[in-house]
């Protein structure tokens, strides 16, 4: 079992940080080869992820679940899935919560979490699954913050743009849809459904 | 005539001509009577350091090696070296001594068919005299046709009975008769399919190949497909020098390069190889490609828990040149890896590292094989164990040799130096030379003396980080503490001389050449303690323990 115990110091508001935190397409755009797929009536959407354990490439998919209880500003991710060989199974989940940083502007980033890898790719990297796991861990964490600085909305279509078309338009759409269903927004809906 | 000699009769008729192992009182008389017969006996200072021998020379001959041992403890012992060869397929005699038939109460009585049961052996047993042949031969043969090691329990009182003069005795190989294996011509046809389709071809030779003389058809097949040349472990280096669009090895211990390359292919063409997760990194380093198999077993389950799309049972001469043959009727000729910019990139592995490591008193292993490499011409066999020390020549030789290596035959280390000990008499005295580890040339240590008395021209070369390199590596990857896996060591070199050898300590560079070209220039039963740093880290324990892309 490999263990994520990361403290994230973002130089950017808390909600900033957590409007980057709560939108799938912003987490994965922070993920290096990550990728979103289709998403299920059930909340669960699916994802690729491609790790290069030593020179070796190995690409799982996976079906991820986000829960958010956005009033404390935290979340659990928590996915299941396999490699492209159909040889390893994994499994892992991790809470993250967003809080203010040491200045007003700053914000803190803690995750807990763990995977588990059985299979034939578990006797093949032996102790460098921790080491790739917590490089990517880190990879992310600058990630993060770069996103974060970003202004957001950037792309943000107008109210009264036509539907979306492309895949990740239609995965945002569908996690605005989601969001204002679950939760209390802190901003008005039409806010709401505009940034994610 | 007794037992034991009709005994000892056979195995001379089965083809046995060097025996390894240790006297004792239930097989003294078997071991005379071969003596009387002309068979060269090896006497050693442990069963299982016999049987390793036994296993090296059998390896090397592709014939039944053969290890003896009295009863009781003197099987014991057997038990490591027996699973080392089970597991490396060795077909191999082991004639055992045992107490008298039924004295349980004997002090030396052990169970000795549930031993061979889990000591992974097939077994037979001699319950009367007047079986002594007929044991022999169902040893044999089973070691042949199955090839794994047999043991053959022979109680004492049963080898003292009478035989009456038998026929002529018939060897196990008069009963073999192995038909050429024709390929199927709707799998060639099938392969067909698959490479026409396909744009990056990479062709594995196996042990099997090697064994098989299949090069020659192989380079055509390699020619003809654009494929990049890889081996596996069993294989090492071979047809290096015949091909520039030779990879190296397909694996953990393959170059960083050679990873990415094989990682691109779409069509793995698989020759007397099991393509084994060893050698396909459990499928993992050929994501993308389709596979096809030539082999002679009836059935293989490759490494990635699959069977090859198309698997051809053939010889590996017959499969190559029929598969070569079809693809020509249908004109397929593909360009593959065979650019001007592949072949570019695979120049630069062979290339030195811009500098080596330097530590006073203690030498690079990179450069320490380097010059391994550079300065023991290719006629010198070259036998590989196993542990972290080792990774640096299982990775960096690259001379085309032969090569045996001892890497996942249940990862016992100690082995190699017996296998290579073997590997020299198998040979008939020609040089060879075995890189080792200190703790695992430690383990046997009396077996050098058992080179000297029989002055084999055997150089053992230790890769000396005075510790258990694996384990020394692995705990600091693991936040252990990695000055416990620390055991210092004497000067091996002198210890060899006082063994009845030649050897050297050596610290630098300059020390190592001469004392190579000593071994050279006389080649005679040598160790070359080489004082290696312990601050390089292998680069299959990288991708392990750190998961670096190197």
């Amino acid at each position: 079992m490999i263990s994520i115990t990361e403290t994230i110091a973002v130089p950017s508001p808390p909600k900033r940080v957590w409007e980057v935190l709560s939108s799938p397409s912003d987490v994965v755009s922070c993920i290096g080869g990550a990728e979103l797929g289709a998403a299920h009536d059930d909340g669960s959407f699916d994802g690729t992820l491609v790790v290069k354990f030593g020179a070796l490439r190995v690409r799982f998919a996976a079906r991820v679940t986000l829960e958010l209880t956005e009033s404390e500003l935290e979340g659990r991710l928590s996915a299941r899935g396999r490699d492209g060989q159909g040889a390893t199974r994994f499994s892992g989940n991790a809470t993250f919560r967003v809080a203010e940083g040491e200045g007003p502007s700053d914000s803190r980033v803690t995750v807990d979490g763990e995977i588990q890898l059985t299979g034939k790719l578990a006797s093949l990297i032996e102790s460098g699954a921790g080491v790739v796991v917590s490089r990517m861990t880190k990879e992310f964490s600058a990630e993060l913050v770069q996103r974060c600085a970003e202004p957001a909305e950037l792309d943000t279509p107008p109210t009264a743009a036509p539907p979306p078309t492309g895949l990740l338009s239609r995965l945002r759409a569908w996690w605005a849809r989601l969001r204002n269903v679950r939760q209390e927004p802190v901003g008005g809906a039409a806010e709401e459904g505009g940034r994610s | 005539m007794k037992a034991y000699e009709a005994l000892a009769e056979a195995f001379v008729k089965e083809g046995t001509s060097d025996v390894f192992g240790m006297m004792g009182d239930a097989n003294m008389h078997w071991m005379n009577a071969l003596a009387q017969r002309g068979v060269r006996l090896y006497e050693v200072r442990h069963e299982g350091s016999g049987l390793g021998m036994a296993d090296g020379w059998a390896r090397t001959t592709g014939q039944p090696g053969v290890v003896t041992t009295t009863s009781g403890p003197g099987v014991s012992q057997l038990a490591t070296s027996m699973v080392c060869a089970s597991r490396a397929r060795t077909p191999l005699v082991a004639f055992c001594g045992e107490t008298a038939w039924g004295d349980e109460g004997a002090t030396q009585y052990l169970d000795q068919r549930r031993f061979a049961a889990a000591i992974e052996c097939e077994f037979v047993h001699l319950s009367r005299p007047d079986q002594a042949e007929e044991a022999v031969q169902r040893a044999f043969y089973l070691a042949r046709t199955e090839s794994r090691p047999v043991m053959l329990s022979a109680p004492m009182d049963i080898q003292q009975g009478t035989v009456e003069d038998a026929d002529e005795y018939v060897p196990s190989t008069a009963l073999l008769d192995r038909p050429r294996l024709l390929p199927d011509p709707s799998r060639i046809a099938a392969a067909c399919d698959i490479i026409a389709l396909s744009k990056r071809v990479v062709i594995i030779a196996g042990r099997g190949a090697r064994r098989a003389g299949v090069g020659e058809q192989i380079l055509g097949l390699q020619q003809r497909t654009g494929a990049l040349l890889a081996t596996t472990l069993q294989a090492k280096n071979w047809l290096c020098d015949r091909t520039e669009f030779h990879v190296g090895l397909s694996g953990l211990f393959g170059s960083k390069l050679a990873m990415e390359l094989l990682q691109e292919a779409d069509c793995v063409i698989g020759v007397g190889a099991s393509l084994n997760s060893y050698t396909t990194e459990a499928g993992y380093l050929y994501p993308d490609a389709k596979y096809i198999q030539i082999d002679t077993s009836p059935h293989l389950v490759m490494g990635n828990g699959s069977v090859a799309d198309c698997y051809i049972q053939a010889d590996a001469v017959t499969g190559v040149t029929e598969l070569d043959r079809a693809l020509e009727q249908r004109a397929v000729r593909i360009e593959g890896f065979h650019t001007e910019e592949v072949l570019h990139r695979l120049t630069e592995p062979l290339q030195a590292p811009a500098e080596y490591l330097s530590e006073l008193g203690l030498i690079d292993p990179r450069e320490a094989i380097r010059v391994l490499d550079a300065e023991l011409p290719g006629e010198i066999g070259l036998v590989l164990g196993s542990g972290h020390q080792v990774d640096f020549g299982t990775m960096l030789f690259q001379r085309s040799r032969e090569v045996l290596s001892n890497y996942g035959m249940f990862g016992a280390i100690g082995q190699a130096p017996l296998l290579a000990i073997g590997q020299v008499v198998a040979n008939g005295g020609k040089p060879g030379f075995v890189v080792e580890g200190d703790a695992s040339f430690l383990m046997h240590l009396p077996e050098f003396e058992t080179a000297c008395r029989y002055e084999l021209p055997l150089l053992v070369v230790v890769m000396n980080d005075e510790g258990l390199g694996a384990e020394f590596h692995k705990s600091a990857a693991k936040g252990l503490d990695p000055e416990l896996a620390l055991i210092p060591t004497p000067e091996l070199g002198q210890v060899a001389v006082a063994l009845g050898g030649g050897g050297a300590t050596v610290r630098t560079i300059e020390e190592l050449r001469a004392a190579l070209a000593e071994y050279v220039r006389a080649p005679r039963p040598t160790v070359i303690d080489i004082r290696i740093t312990r601050s390089v880290l292998s680069v299959p324990y990288r991708r392990l323990q750190y998961g670096e892309d190197v």
